[in-house]
């Protein structure tokens, strides 16, 4: 097996695995995702040994090459988030299991489900610009049937809502690369930055390409469709869209920014406005999670706010000299995030599932009733709000490390602040838990199915953070970005 | 004015058109026609904006942009239809055509409620 | 290797832990529990000199060393931690506690973080272990979970994350002065260059000083010490307490002459160690009059700090004698909180003498009475005392002996409110909670003599020479003698005695002002409209019905409308923002 056989397995065996999943009966299901998860993982094994041994990974499709053809690349960052996936997409797999059962939705559930691992695997390998845009749409489409799957009418006009304003995010974006292509001639991420002239079509270009990848990525004003899509899906599917769908376009706005846009375009003067909607989102998204009723609905507007720290790292990757230490913090503050937001799902996930509802005042005693899932959701909350030794603490040191390190102190007081509000809203739910007498009676008991998962996912989060070394290493390996003006490993034309 | 270039204006133009319908009208549907409508204007202008363009010495035209548009056209119809069944899904549940909050939006009276009771999602009745 | 060792022997609790965890191995951990300190303890003693291991995988890349500062925190911090713990297996048997999983798995959490914070060299770890030291204990002090406890925690976790969080950003300044570095060393002389010294130094004093008690930042102590069950009681306030006196010896530059700083901490510290004496002197409840005596040591502690900063010569005697200070006053109110909990057993009289008179050894001991630990530990300050220029330095000599009066009154205090209220009674009196009661006792008597044969003190700081043992005995004895003279006036002693300071005195402070911001804070968010005052309140909740509140005002834009033309608007504003 070469390098060119196991960058194409990554979308593919999942994309088999859906398909499977379409007839294989639902008895017999497990034997495909264990095909599936054993493949994927195999596959991110032997790449990691070749990452760590040569550097970034090429491979061009069919040997058709730049720019007819489409290129797959895979370097530090790309690894980090398709590890990320990976670790995610087990667990969910688990989760999804005991809360669906073999009941009448889990037949529609895991075709949607391993086609979205294919999807987001095809986004984090592959090398060119287009091919990003149909990944989007792709998990723009499944992301909707996931939503809707709760069946709710208030689960449909979210995923309603959501599917008009992701098609014409998307199609933003397409305009963008339409003007991409016509500046350049060229569709490959890692080489535009050498064929990109400056002009009206690319500052266009990059406008569109933003606005519609922040519609995507529900950045502060434009995050109007996300609590309620997020909150009115089932719980399998609000952990996967808040955890890795947001960091989907996240991701091609991080490389739209580091990689193809910086040499023709002064991008540093763009850093403010990110900085600010960044930190007005933490502030505003906190507040509104602290005023929420219903457990879920805070969760996503936590998530609102959190994804304001990943624009605020933006503003600071944006100058050249801070790039370095900005690129890592923001992927690893993205990973831990992402394994936190899961965790938080799971727990709510279990909760609704024996309480039959999700109103925060209505959880009186359930730290006694329920204390391995209140357990789970504190110490994933740990990592929310950034406390030692989380995750989601080493992300922040780094954010205002960096933040002190370039002389704008303004950006490291804004994390303090989101903090305090994090620890504001799930001290809130913990201390409703702790609560004793009158404790609402269960409506029914919950599996260590819906339990462990979480469980898994929290204390990586936490763990993240003991052993933030090493990601952080791998996430520089082979990121241009480092060595801006050198040609990336497979070259220019 | 070169022939790409005014088809490019075309394009722009019914992009515009169909970011202002599917922006102000209420009723879903005519925002999904107005997103087709938003996407063909895409699509003109991907085309038009080719990098290379037939002319005397290279006849065959830009490959690439008739890929993406290709690629973009069957996105098109598969998101299309997923929005038009969960149009329907959504009236049979709850009786509107319109997303919750453009009824306060533009003031149109609430419509009677839908025929299909709410199933909160913790009350999942086909896992067992 | 034997960084290794070390490594090992510290972390041993928190492995522990996990093993409490599961099904498998509850058991064996459960039975190991108590001795879990017992591996730190060896290490600490039987490991050579200049152990370190370095981990650049671990957080920002950790290190731990057991130096001379780490060992000696380590030996009475592993001590006192495995005599709480063998105490702890015979509390909870005497006080019928079927909760024995939950208290220890905390109890040993706590403890992971205590020890393994104590030879780490670097801010990072440090402040990771201090994080989840803080926040276990927590989990000790709500152990009953009384609504008074339940408020005494609320008051622990809201200090501590406060403190937590300026600790947080006054190391971070400081590894960020340091070049990114984290080591101590690196960042005490990168600290002393630094035009921000005072603002990082201030943080670190404020987030630590929490922890230490110091007035006005120990409100959280005498509400939280007594709240926990009473072996978790003597290590919060015989060895945790201690950890933010440990980062104060690691980051403040001492031994440099830095006279400011001295002032300041001379200064609180005194202020701390006369006023904690003197309100704990009106509590009630033993415990929580131990907790406030705990507040004065700390003062004394701050004292100390203050000295070693303002030395400049005598550098190398500083950090043995505030070591031998801290270790003292772990031992002695170790003692003293275990005590209250045997005083609450059934038992013979001879076993109350026995217990009476250990109680009054380390008591005295507190004061400074010749002959005990505390001799050797005042000794030891009011040495370094004497040869400092300081702002304060005239009057501390004066005053130093003075706070022996204080101290020795409020241990005749505890022994007279021990004897009269037993507190609730437990169950009978049995060897796991005496055998290391009456080991810490005898350590108190035997520290003086331990510390100069091992060289730490010399005869001289130590006092043991008739003038010294004379100028050690006057202050307590004259408190005895103030004490006896008050008992036969009655007139007097119940004019005394009515004297009632709410425990936690100023905290009432506290809450109200934080009430009132919050209510500030709250009312400025949801409702700025009744900022503009005489709305009439019927319009006003008119309004409120119209309008809602701003977040829920805001709220209502999050629409598609409104959404698709910010979008349009961000792409057209992107564009002309870039526009050359």
């Amino acid at each position: 097996m070469t390098t060119d056989h196991l960058l194409p397995a990554l979308p593919v065996i999942p994309l088999f695995g859906a398909l499977l999943a379409v007839i294989v009966p639902l008895n017999a299901l497990w034997v495909v995702l264990l095909l599936v998860t054993f493949g994927i993982l195999g596959s991110l094994i032997s790449l990691f040994a070749v990452l760590v041994s040569k550097g970034p990974i090429r491979s061009s499709l069919g040997g058709w090459g730049v720019p007819l053809g489409i290129d797959l690349y895979v370097d530090g960052t790309g690894m980090m988030l398709l590890a990320m996936t990976a670790g995610l997409m087990i667990a969910i797999t688990f989760y999804s299991h005991a809360y669906f059962g073999h009941g009448r939705r889990a037949r529609r559930f895991w075709p949607l489900f391993l086609l979205v691992w294919a999807s987001l695997n095809n986004l984090f390998v592959t090398g060119d610009i287009f091919n990003m845009y149909v990944t989007l749409e792709l998990l723009g489409l499944l992301s909707v049937g996931l939503i809707a799957l709760a069946g709710t009418p208030a689960a449909y006009a979210a995923a309603l809502r959501y599917l008009l304003a992701a098609l014409c995010g998307s199609l933003f974006y397409l305009l963008g690369v339409a003007m991409v292509y016509s500046n350049s001639g060229n569709l490959d991420w890692m080489v535009l930055r050498f064929h990109l002239v400056s002009g009206p079509s690319a500052y266009i270009a990059l406008g569109l390409i933003t606005a519609g990848l922040m519609l995507k990525s529900a950045v502060f004003p434009l995050h109007f469709w996300l609590p309620p899509a997020h909150a009115n899906a089932p719980a399998p599917v609000s952990a996967l869209l808040s955890a890795l769908m947001i960091k989907a376009s996240f991701y091609i706005a991080l490389r739209m920014w580091l990689w193809v846009f910086p040499g023709s375009i002064p991008t540093e003067t763009a850093g403010p406005l990110f900085g600010v909607l960044g930190a007005v989102a933490i502030i505003y998204g906190s507040l509104q999670a602290l005023r929420q009723h219903r457990l879920k609905l805070m969760i996503a507007y936590s998530t609102v706010a959190q994804l304001g720290y990943l624009f605020v790292f933006f503003a600071l990757s944006m100058r050249p000299e801070g790039m370095e230490q900005a690129l890592q913090a923001v992927v690893f503050f993205a990973v831990s995030h992402a394994f936190a937001k899961a965790a938080l799902f799971m727990a709510s996930g279990a909760v609704i599932r024996s309480y039959g509802h999700d109103w925060i005042d209505g959880l009186q005693g359930s730290a006694e009733r329920l204390p391995a899932v209140m357990f789970a959701f504190g110490i994933a909350g740990v990592s929310i709000m950034g406390l030692p030794p989380s995750g989601g603490f080493v992300g922040k040191y780094l954010l205002m490390n960096t933040a002190v390190e370039q002389g704008q102190w303004f950006w490291a007081v804004v994390p303090a602040l989101g903090g305090l509000l994090a620890a504001a809203y799930i001290f809130r739910v913990i201390n409703i838990a702790m609560k004793a007498g009158r404790a609402a009676p269960l409506a029914r008991p919950v599996g260590s199915g819906l339990i462990w998962p979480a469980w898994g996912l929290a204390i990586i989060a936490v763990l993240l953070g003991l052993l933030a070394l090493r990601p952080l290493e791998i996430i520089a390996i082979g990121s241009p970005v480092f060595e801006a003006g050198l040609l990336p490993p497979g070259g220019a034309p | 004015m070169t022939a790409s270039l005014w088809y490019a204006l075309i394009g722009a133009g019914l992009v515009t058109l169909g970011l202002h319908s599917l922006t102000l009208t209420p009723h879903v549907l005519r925002k999904v026609i107005a997103l087709n409508i938003m996407g063909n204007g895409v699509f003109l202008m991907l085309i038009s904006l080719a990098r290379r363009l037939p002319d005397a010495t290279n006849p065959a035209p830009d490959p690439v942009p008739q890929a993406m548009v290709l690629t973009g056209v069957v996105v098109a119809i598969s998101s299309t239809a997923l929005a038009l069944a969960l149009l329907r899904r959504y009236y049979e549940a709850s009786g509107r055509t319109h997303l919750p909050e453009d009824d306060a939006l533009w003031g149109i009276e609430e419509e009677p409620p839908g025929r299909f009771a709410v199933m909160p999602d913790g009350e999942d009745d086909d896992d067992h | 290797m034997t960084g290794w060792l070390l490594l090992v022997s510290v972390f041993w609790p928190l492995l522990l832990v996990g093993a409490m965890g599961l099904r498998l191995t509850r058991r064996f951990a459960l039975r190991v529990a108590p001795w879990a300190a017992l591996p730190a303890l060896a290490a600490a003693l039987l490991l050579p000199d200049g152990v370190a291991v370095g981990l650049p995988w671990v957080f920002i890349g950790s290190a731990f060393a057991l130096d001379a500062l780490a060992r000696a925190f380590l030996i009475f911090s592993a001590a006192l931690w495995l005599a709480a713990g063998i105490y702890a297996s015979g509390y909870l048997k005497a006080t019928h506690d079927a909760r024995e999983i939950s208290f220890f798995s905390w109890f040993l959490a706590t403890m992971g973080g205590n020890l393994a914070l104590i030879p780490a060299q670097d801010m990072v770890t440090y402040i990771v272990f201090f994080a989840l030291m803080g926040f276990s204990a927590y989990g000790l002090v709500v152990h009953d979970p009384t609504s008074q406890n339940l408020r005494a925690g609320r008051v622990y976790i809201s200090m501590t994350v406060l403190g937590e969080m300026a600790a947080f950003v006054g190391l971070l300044w400081a590894a960020y002065l340091a070049g990114g570095q984290t080591g101590f060393t690196v960042s005490v002389t990168a600290l002393q260059a630094s035009p921000y010294r005072d603002v990082i130094l201030l943080l670190l004093f404020t987030g630590f000083g929490i922890k230490l008690g110091v007035m006005p930042l120990h409100v959280w102590l005498p509400l939280a010490h007594p709240a926990a069950p009473t072996p978790a009681s003597a290590v919060l306030s015989g060895v945790m307490i201690k950890t933010g006196l440990l980062l104060w010896l690691r980051i403040f530059p001492i031994g440099t002459g830095a006279g400011d700083w001295a002032g300041v901490l001379v200064g609180v510290g005194l202020f701390t160690a006369f006023a904690g004496a003197l309100i704990g002197m009106t509590q009630t409840h033993p415990k929580a009059l131990l907790a406030y005596s705990s507040v004065s040591q700390m003062g004394l502690a701050a004292i100390a700090v203050g000295i070693g900063l303002a030395t400049a010569g005598k550098s190398t005697a500083v950090m043995p004698a505030i070591a031998l200070f801290a270790a003292h006053h772990a031992f002695a109110k170790g003692a003293l909180f275990l005590g209250v909990g045997l005083a609450a057993c059934e038992t013979s009289a001879r076993n109350r003498r026995l217990l009476a008179a250990g109680l009054a050894i380390c008591g005295a001991s507190l004061a400074g009475f010749p002959l005990t630990g505390g001799m050797a530990a005042k000794g030891g300050l009011k040495y370094l005392a004497a040869g400092v220029e300081m702002p304060w330095s005239g009057l501390l000599e004066w005053l130093l002996p003075l706070t022996g009066i204080t101290t020795m009154l409020l241990v005749i205090r505890f022994l007279c409110i021990a004897a009269a209220r037993p507190g609730e009674p437990h169950g009978a009196w049995n060897p796991p909670m005496f055998v290391p009661w009456a080991v810490l006792v005898s350590g108190v008597l035997a520290l003086p003599w331990l510390a100069l044969a091992m060289g730490w003190v010399g005869v001289k700081q130590a006092g043991l020479y008739p003038a010294g043992a004379w100028k050690a005995a006057w202050p307590p004895l004259l408190a005895v003698f103030v004490a006896v003279a008050v008992w036969n006036m009655p007139r007097m002693r119940s004019a005394l005695s009515r004297i009632r300071i709410p425990t936690g005195d100023v905290l009432s402070v506290f809450v109200l002002l934080l009430e009132r911001s919050l209510a500030l804070f709250r009312f400025s968010i949801e409702s700025p409209s009744r900022v503009i005052q005489g709305i009439p309140s019927a319009l006003l909740a008119q309004w409120k019905q119209h309008h809602g509140t701003l977040l829920q005002r805001m709220a209502r834009y999050e629409n598609f409308t409104l959404g698709m033309l910010l979008m349009t608007a961000l792409a057209l504003g992107m564009a002309w923002m870039l526009w050359p």
